[in-house]
């Protein structure tokens, strides 16, 4: 570990990695709206999180899960655009959520680095 | 004594580091090490920022925001690199000022 | 996949949304068309669509970015079909296309559900066009970090 990265850098790294990783099933689901026999995908959160914290410098490896419990329309394509336009409202706020985290962290080191400067 | 030699580019550090380790004899021995460690640490941030760069732009799937978080952090390193070699030069001068 | 990847996916069904609406809105306007060109009413036509991997996927990238993806694919219109149910006939012997049991054959085409299907094209264009600025702004954001 290099003296300018930060386990809280390394976890919020990680953090995006995997929220940026959701919001392209959630993509995914929503361009597929009218797909005939699409089921909607989604990745456990906290468990795919867990496991990249884990294992900091693996690239991450989701494994997308059929979401349960949807209602299936008659061309059995089960996307809900509902839950998919909120979820990809709230994934973005996170993204947004971890940049800025991330960024006052770099910008803290960045000060702690300076602060000697003669 | 002009024992600074061009220090923009970062292969050079060591150079510094050997020169005022052979000139000052062992006691500064020490700066070389710190100085060495720093140089190491910036030219692995940099080769991986590289890395994870040129992956973005061929295209092949490389996240945004881990290739700029490599970036930045190579730019951490390296400033930070710079604020030990200004101490380390600034230490040895002042050991040199003492040697009569 | 990047963000990047995923304006793609977001965009093919842009693509494919278009072309629902287009079909869409052939048939409504030529619900009443009892004579074309091939001889007989106008046919009622239908997209159908099929899932479709993004291109980047085919590249020869390294297996990590690329291969973790198979679930995540974009669509394509497949093809569009004629709708094979049979024209809906009137009794109108004094239309110039009457038969001569003084029946006139339509099209199949029910105006209700075409805009249904309509508005269904709209509202899913809309959502992938949110989908895209979602992208668009995570990739902005991820340049703050550089700031």
């Amino acid at each position: 570990m290099s003296l300018v990265e930060t386990p809280l850098m390394k976890s919020l790294a990680r953090y995006l990695d995997v929220t940026a990783y959701r919001q392209g099933v959630v993509a995914a689901n929503i361009a597929n709206i009218d797909t005939p026999g699409y089921r909607t995908n989604d990745i456990n959160f906290k468990q795919e999180l867990d496991k990249a914290l884990q294992a900091p410098d693996a690239p991450v490896t989701p494994s997308p899960q059929q979401v349960p419990g949807l209602l299936e329309r008659p061309d059995g394509n089960n996307v809900n655009l509902d839950r998919e336009g909120l979820l990809l409202a709230q994934t973005q706020l996170h993204f947004a959520t971890g940049v800025a985290l991330l960024r006052s962290e770099l910008k803290r080191i960045s000060m702690a680095i300076q602060e000697d400067k003669a | 004594m002009t024992i600074l030699p061009n220090l923009n580019t970062v292969a050079s550090m060591p150079q510094l580091g050997a020169e005022m380790g052979k000139a000052a004899d062992g006691a500064t021995s020490g700066f070389e090490d710190t100085l060495r460690g720093a140089v190491q640490g910036v030219q692995q941030m940099e080769s991986q920022a590289q890395q994870q760069v040129a992956g973005l732009l061929s295209g092949n799937g490389q996240d945004v925001h881990s290739a700029a978080l490599a970036v930045e952090q190579a730019n951490l390193s390296f400033e930070l690199m710079l604020q030990v070699r200004n101490k380390v030069v600034g230490a040895y001068q002042e050991i040199s000022r003492l040697q009569f | 996949m990047n963000l990047f990847g995923m304006m793609e996916i977001s965009a093919s069904a842009l693509g494919a949304e278009r072309i629902r609406a287009e079909v869409v809105t052939s048939n409504l306007a030529n619900a009443e068309s009892t004579r074309t060109s091939e001889g007989g009413p106008y046919q009622r036509r239908e997209v159908v669509f099929a899932a479709q991997r993004p291109s980047f996927a085919l590249s020869l990238a390294s297996a990590g970015p690329a291969a973790r993806d198979a679930a995540s694919t974009g669509v394509r219109v497949r093809e569009v079909v004629n709708d094979p149910a049979p024209a809906l006939v009137k009794y109108e012997p004094s239309h110039p296309d009457a038969n001569a049991d003084g029946y006139v054959a339509y099209p199949n085409v029910n105006p209700v559900s075409e805009m249904a299907d309509l508005m269904g094209a709209a509202r899913a264009y809309e959502m992938n066009v949110s989908a895209i600025t979602a992208a668009k702004q995570m990739i902005q954001q991820s340049i703050e970090i550089l700031k």
